[in-house]
């Protein structure tokens, strides 16, 4: 008894641990340290962004006419705009457009940029045809392409996010494009064709499987890059109007200012810095993790 | 090439012409009288249907290089955009210069040193170029320079004509907003270049003859990373046109941003089809040349 069960602790000891891939992407993300802030950070921002009316100490659009452009001060952190609007308020609650608006786009135009890139890499016949389309599209400028979008659909949140969607589409659709032409000459591809496998099913379970990992780290770095371009819209008063603070258009209404209240816009901008950074510092982690070769 | 930009010509029209509201209204006011309306309507051509002014709009851009007139501005689009795009243009190029000539010394260092602090420090500003929004850093330029320091003029545009110092003022933030915002991607992508190359078995060789670190880094490491690297930096013209055109705002200067806000805000567009279009048109050419340059410099890519 007692042999057979030291020969039994023996041979556990000795069985490689067995850990599946996702355990070890997550056990490699966890130990780098960068992304761990980064997504400590993002995670604050969410947080203040969800919870942001019991956060922020005064209404956002509340004026204040006796305290106009005042300094920053422990009454406002970060100092007053023009109509006496407590900016750290404003700044609080311009975080849930920013966010709301760079995590729709790059869910949607993942969904949409990887149906694409999988009927085109899938469907020999369409490729050409999508591909050219694509194209087009990308060899717009993305901030003048948005710009005539948000034309066309009106200024406003929801519009943003489906104008940047549309935006972004294209480059989701070429890197999952790619993927696939990868993935689809692999052996369990073919093994499941071989079995008599139809298309939606290999498509759905045993490609799409395996090209998330650069489908999530292309959709981060989309994440920020729609934060910036919804700002940048905002700056130029095409995307979320007034008085809806967004950080954009806070840092639009700082302009006017900027001489006399300089802490406006050095408040919104830092802010913008900060979340596109804490993403863009997750997603290079990730696609360091994800993928060596890169 | 010509059936696309067709098919563009029509999809960016159809779409143009889905933009609510009305430009005739716009340009009269609400309290206009009906007749009126229908005068301008008529005088605009906006009474034919749909298929008849696009065909009547194609025919103009495809024999006169007419891309009609605008409603708001009253003037030739064409003309609109031949007074205001090269601006853009200029700092656009200008800004891609600057980030060039920052980032690729950069980039080689940063492979040269792979993984010690001159790396580390390239790769933080790298990261922060492509977090920073141009537009604030081109806010903070002007709260430094020119309300603080008062060197520079905080926005405005110069005609080379009228003052050359002058000229050259006004472009100083704008073109180092631009080029430093880029210059941490092309930085970033020298490196990741470089080091792919100097993992190749010639820079072995050139190692194993005894060659200088600094000769296989230049001679053969540099000259392979730079064919994809300028293609790279060709290919991302475009994104950085659209970066300029936020940072034109800041500093007032009278590029093709505002001709874009005004048709946007106007309704105008026949203004904006036009702006779009040949913005488009224009780099659909530019990505096709670098396509066929890349081609010609590298002997290995053949399109058949």
């Amino acid at each position: 008894m007692s042999l057979l069960r030291s020969w039994r602790v023996k041979e556990a000891a000795q069985r490689p641990v067995l850990v599946s891939y996702r355990g070890k992407v997550l056990r490699k993300l966890v130990r780098n340290k960068t992304a761990m802030a980064g997504l400590a950070l993002m995670l604050l921002f969410l947080v203040v962004a969800i919870f942001a009316q019991w956060i922020a100490p005064y209404e956002p659009n509340k004026m204040d006419v006796m305290n106009i452009m005042s300094r920053p001060s422990w009454v406002h952190w970060f100092g007053t705009d023009d109509f006496g609007r407590d900016v750290f308020s404003r700044v609080i609650y311009g975080s849930r457009v920013s966010l709301r608006v760079g995590l729709s786009v790059s869910v949607l135009s993942g969904v949409l940029g990887a149906l694409v890139g999988l009927i085109s890499a899938y469907y020999q016949w369409l490729d050409n045809l999508l591909m050219r389309i694509m194209d087009t599209m990308l060899s717009f400028p993305a901030v003048i392409l948005a710009i005539a979008l948000m034309a066309v659909f009106g200024p406003s949140e929801l519009n943003a996010i489906f104008a940047l969607s549309i935006v972004y589409l294209p480059r989701t659709a070429r890197v999952c494009r790619s993927q696939v032409l990868m993935v689809k000459e692999e052996n369990y591809v073919e093994a499941a064709r071989a079995t008599g496998v139809g298309d939606m099913r290999i498509l759905t379970c045993h490609i799409l499987p395996n090209i998330m990992a650069a489908l999530i780290v292309q959709q981060t770095l989309i994440f920020a890059l729609a934060i910036l371009v919804e700002a940048a819209l905002s700056f130029l008063g095409v995307g979320t109007p007034p008085p809806t603070p967004s950080w954009g258009n806070i840092l639009n209404e700082s302009r006017d200012f900027l001489r006399i209240a300089p802490w406006t816009s050095l408040a919104s901008g830092s802010v913008i810095v900060i979340v596109v950074l804490a993403i863009n510092l997750v997603g290079d982690s990730l696609r360091d993790v994800l993928d060596p070769k890169l | 090439m010509v059936m696309v930009t067709l098919v563009l010509s029509f999809i960016i029209y159809g779409l143009m012409d889905l933009i609510p509201g009305d430009p005739v209204t716009v340009s009269l006011g609400t309290r206009a009288t009906k007749e009126l309306v229908e005068a301008r309507r008529e005088a605009w051509g906006l009474d034919e249907p749909f298929l008849v002014r696009y065909a009547t709009w194609l025919k103009g851009v495809i024999t006169r290089a007419d891309f009609g007139k605008s409603f708001y501005l009253q003037e030739p689009v064409t003309q609109i955009i031949a007074s205001k795009l090269p601006i853009t243009l200029l700092l656009a190029s200008l800004g891609l210069l600057l980030s060039v000539v920052i980032g690729i010394p950069m980039g080689v260092l940063a492979a040269a040193y792979k993984g010690c602090w001159i790396d580390k420090g390239a790769m933080v500003f790298a990261t922060l170029g492509v977090s920073i929004p141009g537009f604030w850093m081109a806010l903070n330029f002007i709260f430094l320079f020119a309300i603080t320091l008062r060197w520079l003029p905080s926005g405005g545009y110069v005609l080379p004509t009228v003052s050359v110092v002058g000229w050259l003022k006004s472009l100083v933030m704008p073109v180092l907003a631009i080029g430093l915002i880029n210059a941490g991607a092309t930085a970033r992508m020298m490196r990741s270049t470089l080091l792919e190359v100097l993992n190749e078995m010639y820079i072995a060789v050139a190692r194993a003859k005894g060659m200088k670190e600094r000769q296989v880094l230049i001679k053969h490491g540099m000259r392979n990373a730079m064919l994809p690297v300028i293609t790279i930096i060709g290919l991302t013209y475009a994104s950085l046109v659209g970066g300029t055109v936020v940072i034109e705002t800041v500093f007032t200067i009278p590029g093709i941003s505002r001709t874009l806000l005004i048709a946007v805000n106007k309704r105008d567009n026949i203004l904006l089809t036009g702006c779009v279009l040949l913005i488009g048109i224009i780099f659909i050419l530019i990505n096709f040349v670098t396509d066929i340059l890349y081609a010609t410099l590298n002997p290995k890519i053949r399109y058949t």
